[in-house]
């Protein structure tokens, strides 16, 4: 998606303020890390389950 | 409960930055976490009857997230007083790495999920003791006692003496004698043990305004009362063993520890050091007693193998 900032001294109150580059690679790098630990611990989890639900039926 | 949050010096956290998920660890307080799950384990281990491996590991899995959750819930309410203290001010909340909704959200989730898996899993009544400790720890301990008595940490003990309860109960389904007897154990080897830490960062807890035993009563009246607390609690530790419950090489460990536990506790007693740096036999007597909890309950584990 194209971005559009506002012009120089145009600011609208409305708009996000802008964050500085290293604060969005940041976010994104956090984001991205969560995300990864998120899948893991889901994954484990599915795993878990299935083997809970074989240990119930011995 | 609005009071605490509205006057909660804690950093404001950057905008917008999601925590990291290092943060959401900590907030699980891992280092306390370990002994929790030592001690359900031990209680699962010693507890007569077989429990599938994969059921057994799922067991403890929902202990040590039900302890995580409670400390995340901990850590959730109580930011203001560790924005206070040295020890705690670098904890995500207070040093403003994450929102205070997120910690609540954490908490409240993990503490769900802990319990619904250890009913469906395991039994109910294991479940039900899990919510119970969860509770105590948050609602009696954390939001009541803390901040209102200095008997705070004593009966806000029994938090901390479930997870052998309900170690036990996930493999038998029922509460028999010797976990009790472990539950009392612990619950009457807590005071001496936070007391001991409390008596050489009282500053950090005076600072913060907590009503610890030293704080209010002093650091004489604080260590008479951990010998007092100590004594009933090596009666309980050595008890199992003339009650036929276990075996001579749990009553012989316990004894022994118990009687370097009592050592320990009456040079604390009978100390007349006032400056923390200079508390060697109280800094001796926390360590000990953390060894004290791991190496009774191994025994125990040991001693119910052993003779099973």
């Amino acid at each position: 998606m194209p971005r559009h900032d506002p012009l120089p001294g145009t600011p609208t109150p409305a708009d996000p303020p802008v964050r500085p580059p290293f604060d969005q690679d940041e976010i994104r790098r956090r984001q991205r890390a969560r995300s990864i630990v998120t899948a893991l611990i889901l994954f484990a989890l599915v795993a878990l389950f299935y083997a809970i639900s074989i240990a119930k039926m011995l | 409960m609005k009071d605490v949050m509205a006057t909660a010096p804690i950093e404001a956290p950057l905008q917008g930055l999601p925590a990291e998920w290092r943060d959401f660890l900590a907030l699980t307080k891992p280092r306390v976490m370990t002994l929790v799950v030592f001690t359900g384990l031990c209680g699962l281990l010693a507890a007569p009857g077989h429990l599938n491996p994969v059921l057994a590991f799922t067991a403890i899995l929902c202990i040590a997230l039900g302890a995580g959750a409670a400390a995340a819930l901990n850590q959730w309410y109580e930011a203001d007083l560790d924005a206070k203290m040295k020890r705690t001010q670098n904890r995500p909340l207070p040093a403003g790495r994450m929102e205070r909704p997120a910690a609540l959200q954490f908490g409240v989730g993990l503490a769900a999920f802990a319990v619904i898996v250890m009913g469906l899993a395991l039994n109910v009544l294991a479940a039900a003791i899990l919510v119970v400790s969860i509770l105590f720890y948050v609602l009696v301990y954390t939001v009541w006692l803390k901040r209102r008595t200095p008997q705070n940490i004593v009966i806000g003990g029994a938090a901390g003496a479930f997870p052998a309860l309900i170690g036990w109960t996930a493999v038998t389904g029922h509460v028999d004698l010797l976990p009790v007897m472990l539950f009392l154990l612990v619950f009457l080897w807590t005071p001496p043990h936070f007391w001991a830490l409390s008596l050489f960062i009282n500053s950090d807890y005076s600072a913060a305004g907590v009503p610890m035993m030293s704080v209010v009563a002093g650091a004489r009246a604080t260590r008479v009362q951990a010998l007092l607390y100590a004594l009933p609690m090596a009666v309980v530790a050595i008890a199992p063993w003339p009650l036929g419950l276990t075996g001579p090489i749990y009553g012989v460990a316990a004894a022994l520890l118990s009687l370097v536990f009592l050592g320990l506790t009456t040079r604390v007693g009978f100390s007349r050091v006032t400056d923390p740096a200079l508390m060697k036999a109280e800094r001796h007597l926390f360590a000990y007693s953390i060894i004290y909890l791991f190496a009774t309950f191994g025994a125990l584990v040991v001693d119910r193998l052993w003779y099973a």
